[in-house]
């Protein structure tokens, strides 16, 4: 069994308990916030610090304390780099000694998590943007080292109808997606255990392994490209690719 | 002679980077001058600003007051996030950028980056940052000639989040700045060296666990160095270096 030791006993804050709204209709963009926090992790008197962000840039915001939530003057989005939706990080800090501490966080999420609107990509691995990509149809974005993006060109009429429903879309952009993901992260470490250190590509290691039987020790760069491969085939036969696209092109 | 500062469009952020890379590879190349100006490839923003292409810069520094007296915030708000007015602006000092008589260096030094691992290499954006954020502060990572990154800036913006942790910046500025306050201090970017700066910013990885390192001031993080860093607290610049002016 694995066994996790916490030496920080800092707690760790789930989307669950978090729930950030986007409003892009004002310029700049703002942002609202409600909380539900666990009430066993004792956080009452400690203050919430909100935190935008997005490649280099970072804005923070105080929603009160715990106990007494309160919304700021203004959350505005104006020193944080709108070129893609940012992500959020939720800290609480417990300010009652002479340095602030955090006794409990959590990073990485989306606006739009609140669970009683409908957002199927709400935890996405890949999220999807729909934005100008001039020439090309698709593109995969690592400029975010929090969250891969895959984009689909916005100037193709219908190109979101026939991904989201066409066999044939999908059989040709998502495993290819898939693998440009694959080869991105494992061939930035030199050990699997290293790829744990960061949150959000031990996620992508933990799918491809969900999908086929085989992990590896053996760390070689020919081991890697086979295990990418034996991910990918699972992957498509699990959607039954090859098939659906003979269906959807005798249609 | 003054320029009114523009934008690159997409097209002319390609014809740039093709440019970069054909000087790069030894083919001939573009009139860099022309293409900044011309207006296929460039926009004009709405602004009265103007900056002197001509004009020589011997540090990065120099060029970092220069750029933050001429950029005011109010009116680069909205170019914050923009690579064509960044790029743009490498393009007009293309020619102090790249080493004289040498290759240019990749193509992000110049063509502001989409790709996180390179953003923070970019000669102008990275530099206007730096002194419009802490000012004299920054010196010491902009202490060498235009074309040259260095070391330092390297290490230490690769934590991206670095640059948003003031009291941070401000304590290694304290540390790492020599006694002429032009340059850094020696054995800084060791490798290897207690107390160095590669150390420093796993330190400040190692405390930002448990500590709201964003809204501590310089003092209080001062108080929770370890003790690895007292001879950079204390060390001046070396007898040679001062008589030098270095």
């Amino acid at each position: 069994m694995k066994k996790t030791i916490n030496y920080t006993s800092r707690q760790k804050i789930l989307k669950s308990e978090v729930f950030i709204t986007l409003n892009e209709t004002t310029t700049p963009s703002s942002f609202s916030a409600s909380f539900e926090f666990d009430k066993k992790k004792k956080l009452d008197g400690a203050k919430i610090y909100i935190e935008a962000h997005h490649r280099e840039t970072r804005q923070r915001f105080c929603f009160g304390t715990v106990g007494l939530p309160t919304v700021p003057s203004s959350t505005s989005l104006d020193e944080v780099d709108m070129s893609a939706p940012p992500l959020f990080r939720v800290l609480i800090v417990d300010e009652s000694g002479v340095h602030g501490k955090i006794i409990a966080s959590g990073d990485q999420f989306r606006a739009g998590n609140d669970p009683s609107k409908d957002h199927s990509s709400r935890d996405s691995l890949l999220p999807l943007r729909y934005c100008d990509l001039r020439s090309r149809v698709w593109r995969l974005s690592f400029e975010s080292e929090d969250s891969f993006e895959l984009q689909l060109n916005n100037q193709i009429p219908g190109l979101k109808q026939l991904v989201d429903a066409n066999p044939v879309y999908q059989a040709l952009i998502l495993p290819a997606a898939l693998q440009q993901v694959f080869l991105y992260i494992l061939f930035q470490y030199d050990s699997l255990e290293e790829t744990k250190e960061r949150d959000y590509f031990s996620k992508w290691v933990q799918f491809g392994q969900s999908l086929v039987s085989t992990s590896f020790d053996d760390f070689s760069e020919h081991k890697r490209i086979l295990w990418i491969d034996d991910v990918i085939e699972a992957f498509s036969a699990q959607h039954d690719f090859a098939k659906k696209m003979i269906g959807g092109t005798n249609e | 002679m003054s320029s009114n500062i523009r934008r690159l469009n997409d097209k002319g952020i390609d014809v740039f980077e093709a440019a970069i890379k054909d000087e790069r590879a030894g083919r001939p190349s573009i009139d860099f001058v022309q293409l900044s100006n011309h207006d296929d490839y460039t926009e004009s923003i709405s602004s009265t600003i103007s900056l002197d292409p001509l004009r020589a810069f011997s540090t990065r520094y120099e060029f970092g007051v220069y750029l933050a007296s001429k950029l005011d915030l109010p009116t680069i708000t909205p170019f914050m996030h923009d690579r064509g007015f960044w790029t743009w602006l490498a393009l007009l000092y293309y020619a102090q950028l790249k080493q004289p008589g040498k290759k240019p260096s990749k193509p992000y030094n110049y063509i502001q980056s989409n790709d996180y691992r390179h953003r923070p290499r970019h000669a102008v954006f990275m530099t206007w940052s730096l002194v419009s954020n802490y000012g004299d502060k920054s010196s010491y990572l902009l202490s060498k000639s235009m074309h040259v990154r260095g070391e330092l800036i390297e290490q230490l913006m690769a934590q991206k989040q670095l640059l948003t942790f003031k009291g941070i910046m401000e304590l290694s500025s304290e540390l790492y700045t020599d006694e002429a306050g032009e340059s850094f201090k020696k054995g800084s970017t060791s490798r290897t060296k207690k107390g160095a700066i590669i150390r420093f910013i796993n330190w400040v990885d190692q405390i930002s666990i448990n500590y709201d390192v964003y809204q501590m001031t310089k003092a209080e993080l001062s108080e929770l160095l370890p003790s690895e860093f007292d001879e950079f607290r204390s060390k001046k610049g070396s007898f040679l270096g001062r008589l030098m002016g270095r």
